[in-house]
């Protein structure tokens, strides 16, 4: 028998970083069957397209910087199955490629892969290719026109979402329950909110996102939607629309969840998603674009580190937070 | 803010072990016997080639307790060596053979005083195989802290482990009267046991009705959980392990400890059990006793959290190791970066954050003042033990209290 | 004398691109975000080396002899003085740039990284290592602006100049990008964590152990 000289603890790992990444891939794919019901193979086949650029980028840069393949867990295929979440089935399948592209090579890769990210790589792929080419990520297919065709550029039947509508100042056609069940023109994974709900739900349970940002950033959300409507309706509708339209669940489950960009402590968690929240209120009111999510993610980024320096000091003179 | 949901729970295999009854293995071949604490070649009584008889004492360290030979035999060779679970320690080799015994040791008195009771564990070496250390310097501490309680500790916090509870089981009696030795050693406190379920508890009350039994739950460390609630319901508690008190029911009679009972389990083990093997017995004849398969690539001496592991299967046991586990497949620990998950600050039963710990000892500069409640620290390594990471966060913890005690950071 | 040459060198490497501001810093990112082609970013790096040169040297001779509370005031001063001579010089170099540049040229008097390098180095230091220090971190400053100017005016218009007429290359994918002030800050973020990693090699090397923080 050949015998190994392993350090102690010898116990079974229960969560890996790769069982947590599988977690996250299996609630992202569950978000992935209800666009493929609306509007095709062609769902799938983008987020093929955003996961085969996110994984090629990421070897790559492990094989040339770091003389190893890749960064050494799935991550990566989550980043690129989250940028593909977050835009239009209709876009060609570039747009996706080249968002998870620069997720991966400019939002994570230098900064150190893994654990080490300041940003949100699928937000930071997101923003950028909203920057570039705004028309084509906010051009939404009526899910009313069937199913698209499986070809690099389709020409779809578009619709506005309801955010647009919300965005220019009107309301939009829809009625507010009728927005959980997703059959509306708007991003391929954000409109289904129960699904939405049910992922989660999941990955609370198995403890890969912490409520404490989600809880408090859909609370800043709804009280700003509250206090300032976009639209003259009574408040509880504007919350109603505010919450569930544009990529906002999808943003506050996947993108402020994630433990490794959001802050450390459970103060800090939560003033982040105070400051996300009314940031994301900020820009849908004053902004240009109809979808601000991720920019607002990204700036909340920023300050993760900030606010986890500020309560470890506030602990080290003290005071009891938790 | 500690609340009673931190800690780890651990899984449960010691079933199969304890379903027969303890093997006494006869001890025959060599023997690797250590002698813990005798650094000075005075303290070392054997010279290479003497003739050992059963019983014999090999040496008188004076910071430790002695070792006795566990067999008749001869002594081939003493050399310094690094053993399993001791650490680097001066053995003797003996090989077994004759039947020779040496003389008994003085026997207690029949109302023994509390100096009587700490010589005689003193004499017989024996160790306490819960913290490792002699057994008469845990009752010389448990004295001065005025411990009011003392618990015969069946609480493994180890999922293959089961050698406490298997000596507990066996005989009750033997494990009660030691226990009212060790109350008298220090100065009258109460009796009673620990074990982790209440079916334990449950069978205890049935073999020992009027045994005080405490049950310590399943989350690691139960141990220190348990100490915990009792200190906060004013009992100030001690933990010695049953083996030690058998072999203090024994040194009464003037018997010397130079066995232990060595749990020998793991899925590389086809029939696992708990074995009573000689002090120095080689994992080998432990292993090949309960049927190891060939394809083990992992096998560790002590409980998981802390134990060590073997490369050498010939490599000997001491009496007090606890446990012997194979595995079929060694889990490979890769490292990667932090993903703030937070398991392992949720987990310290301290209250201490080891991703904090591990994110400032990575800069340069050290602010240790941010480094908080690291003296509190139990080693407890249950925070190693749930990082997706693979980070060894226990090692980090322990650095940074080295740091802040050195006073080395102007 | 020799080390005085290495010192020197090791001064001006800094500057250049070891610890350029405008990377390690953050300084001067207002002449980044503005320069989207060459045609803007040559007269601006011109225009910042001879006026920090200039000031430099006065600063250098007066400096020191300046009390603590009045010398980021004449800092400001002199560095408004010396922009005048080296605005004339670019502006006849390259004939019309600056008065396109408009308010972004005047407002280089307070260019961060000049007024940074002019009030904590040219007056404590000797003749020669402030001529370093000037030279290294302009000229570190101008490369930058110049190569991050020269990718986006080939992006955005298909030639570094910033001339229209030419067809811009990935117009499809990267839309009206490139001309805005952001992908200026990502080409030098790039840059930027290029020169963390060559440091980190570097100190490798020296053996000193570096770890680079955000």
């Amino acid at each position: 028998m050949t015998l190994r000289n392993l350090p102690a603890p010898f116990l079974r790992r229960e969560r890996t970083v790769s069982t947590m990444m599988a977690d996250a891939l299996f609630a992202l794919a569950l978000l992935l069957i209800l666009p493929t019901v609306q509007y095709g193979p062609r769902a799938l086949l983008q987020s093929l397209a955003a996961m085969a650029a996110c994984a090629v980028c990421d070897i790559l840069y492990g094989l040339v910087f770091r003389h190893a393949f890749g960064s050494g867990d799935p991550s990566a295929l989550v980043t690129g199955l989250t940028v593909s979440l977050l835009l239009p089935v209709n876009t060609p399948y570039w747009l996706g490629a080249l968002a998870g592209a620069f997720a991966i090579l400019i939002a994570k890769a230098p900064f150190g892969s893994t654990g080490r990210n300041l940003f949100n790589p699928a937000a930071a792929g997101v923003a950028f290719v909203t920057v570039c080419r705004p028309d084509l990520v906010f051009t939404y297919a009526d899910p009313a026109a069937g199913w698209l065709p499986l070809s690099g550029d389709c020409a779809a039947v578009t619709a506005a979402s309801p955010g647009a509508s919300l965005h220019a100042g009107l309301k939009p056609s829809i009625l507010p329950l009728d927005l959980l069940w997703g059959m509306y023109p708007g991003p391929m994974g954000c409109t289904a909110a129960l699904v939405l709900g049910a992922a989660a739900l999941f990955l609370l349970a198995r403890r890969c996102i912490r409520p404490e940002s989600i809880a408090c950033f859909l609370l800043t959300a709804a009280l700003a939607a509250a206090l300032f409507p976009r639209i003259a309706c009574p408040a509880l509708t504007s919350v109603k629309y505010e919450l569930l339209t544009g990529s906002l669940l999808f943003c506050a489950v996947f993108l402020l969840g994630d433990p490794v960009t959001s802050p450390r402590t459970t103060v800090g968690r939560c003033l982040f998603g105070v400051l996300a929240g009314g940031l994301l209120m900020a820009m849908r009111h004053t902004g240009s674009f109809e979808q601000a999510a991720c920019f607002a993610v990204l700036i909340a980024d920023a300050f993760a580190p900030v606010l986890d320096h500020a309560a470890i000091r506030l602990r080290a003179k003290g005071v009891r937070l938790p | 803010m500690i609340t009673s949901l931190r800690g780890y729970r651990t899984e449960d295999r010691r079933a199969l072990s304890l379903r027969e009854p303890i093997l006494t293995l006869p001890a025959s071949g060599t023997l690797v016997v250590p002698l813990p604490g005798a650094e000075e070649g005075t303290a070392r009584l054997v010279r290479p080639g003497d003739k050992l008889a059963a019983g014999q004492r090999l040496s008188l360290p004076r910071r430790s307790a002695p070792a006795h030979a566990p067999a008749a035999g001869v002594a081939e060779e003493i050399e310094f060596r690094e053993m399993a679970v001791c650490g680097p320690v001066w053995t003797v080799r003996l090989r077994t053979g004759g039947e020779r015994r040496a003389s008994p040791l003085r026997p207690l008195p029949d109302r023994p005083e509390d100096e009587d009771v700490l010589r005689a564990a003193a004499d017989a070496g024996i160790f306490d195989e819960m913290t490792g250390r002699p057994l008469f310097q845990e009752l010389y501490r448990l004295r001065r802290l005025g411990a009011g309680l003392l618990l015969a500790c069946a609480v493994e916090d180890d999922p293959w482990c089961s050698s406490a509870c298997a000596v507990l089981r066996e005989d009750p009696e033997k494990v009660e009267r030691g226990l009212r030795l060790a109350a008298v050693a220090c100065g009258g406190a109460q009796i009673g046991a620990a074990v982790s379920t209440r079916r334990e508890e449950a069978a205890l009350r049935r073999a020992r009705p009027g045994l005080r039994v405490e049950v310590a739950g399943r989350r690691y460390p139960a141990r220190a959980f348990l100490l915990r609630r009792l200190r906060a319901a004013g009992v100030s508690a001690g933990l010695i392990g049953p083996q030690a008190l058998c072999a203090l029911a024994d040194a009464a009679d003037g018997l010397p400890q130079t066995s232990g009972v060595i749990t020998v389990s793991g899925d590389g083990v086809k029939a696992p059990r708990n074995v009573r093997a000689a002090n120095g017995t080689p994992a080998r004849a432990l292993l090949e006793a309960c049927g190891v398969s060939e394809d083990v690539s992992l096998v560790y001496a002590g409980p998981a959290w802390r134990g060590s592991a073997l490369t050498d299967p010939d490599a000997p046991l001491p009496l007090h190791a606890r446990c012997l586990t194979a595995m079929l497949h060694a889990e490979r620990r890769r490292q990667s970066a932090c993903i703030g998950c937070g398991r392992c600050g949720r987990v310290c039963p301290q209250g201490i954050l080891p991703w904090q710990i591990h994110e400032s000892l990575r800069g340069e500069k050290v602010e240790p003042y941010l480094l908080l409640n690291v003296q509190s620290c139990i080693g407890c390594a249950a925070c190693t033990a749930v990082c997706p990471s693979g980070l060894p966060l226990s090692a980090e913890v322990s650095r940074a209290a080295a740091i802040r005690k050195s006073g080395d950071f102007l | 004398m020799k080390e005085t040459a290495r010192e020197l060198r090791a001064v001006f490497g800094n500057g250049f691109l070891f610890y350029n501001p405008v990377l390690t810093a953050a300084l001067s990112l207002y002449p980044a975000a503005v320069c989207a082609s060459l045609s803007q970013a040559l007269p601006v790096s011109l225009l910042l080396l001879v006026q920090s040169l200039l000031a430099g040297l006065v600063l250098w001779a007066v400096g020191s002899r300046l009390p603590d509370w009045l010398r980021p005031g004449v800092v400001f001063a002199v560095s408004a003085v010396c922009w005048i001579p080296a605005a004339l010089l670019a502006e006849r170099a390259w004939p019309g740039s600056l008065s396109l540049l408009g308010a972004a040229a005047s407002l280089q008097i307070a260019n961060s990284m000049v007024l940074s390098r002019l009030n904590e180095y040219a007056p404590t230091h000797i003749l020669p290592a402030v001529a370093a220090d000037v030279l290294g971190c302009t000229l570190g400053t101008g490369v930058l602006l110049s190569l991050q100017a020269a990718l986006r005016g080939w992006l955005a218009s298909g030639s570094v100049w910033g001339e229209t007429g030419a067809q811009a290359p990935f117009a499809g994918a990267l839309g009206s990008a490139p001309a805005k002030p952001f992908f200026g800050f990502l080409v030098l973020g790039v840059l930027a964590a290029a020169v963390q990693a060559l440091n980190a090699r570097r100190a490798r090397r020296v053996g000193k152990r570096r770890v680079s923080r955000l």
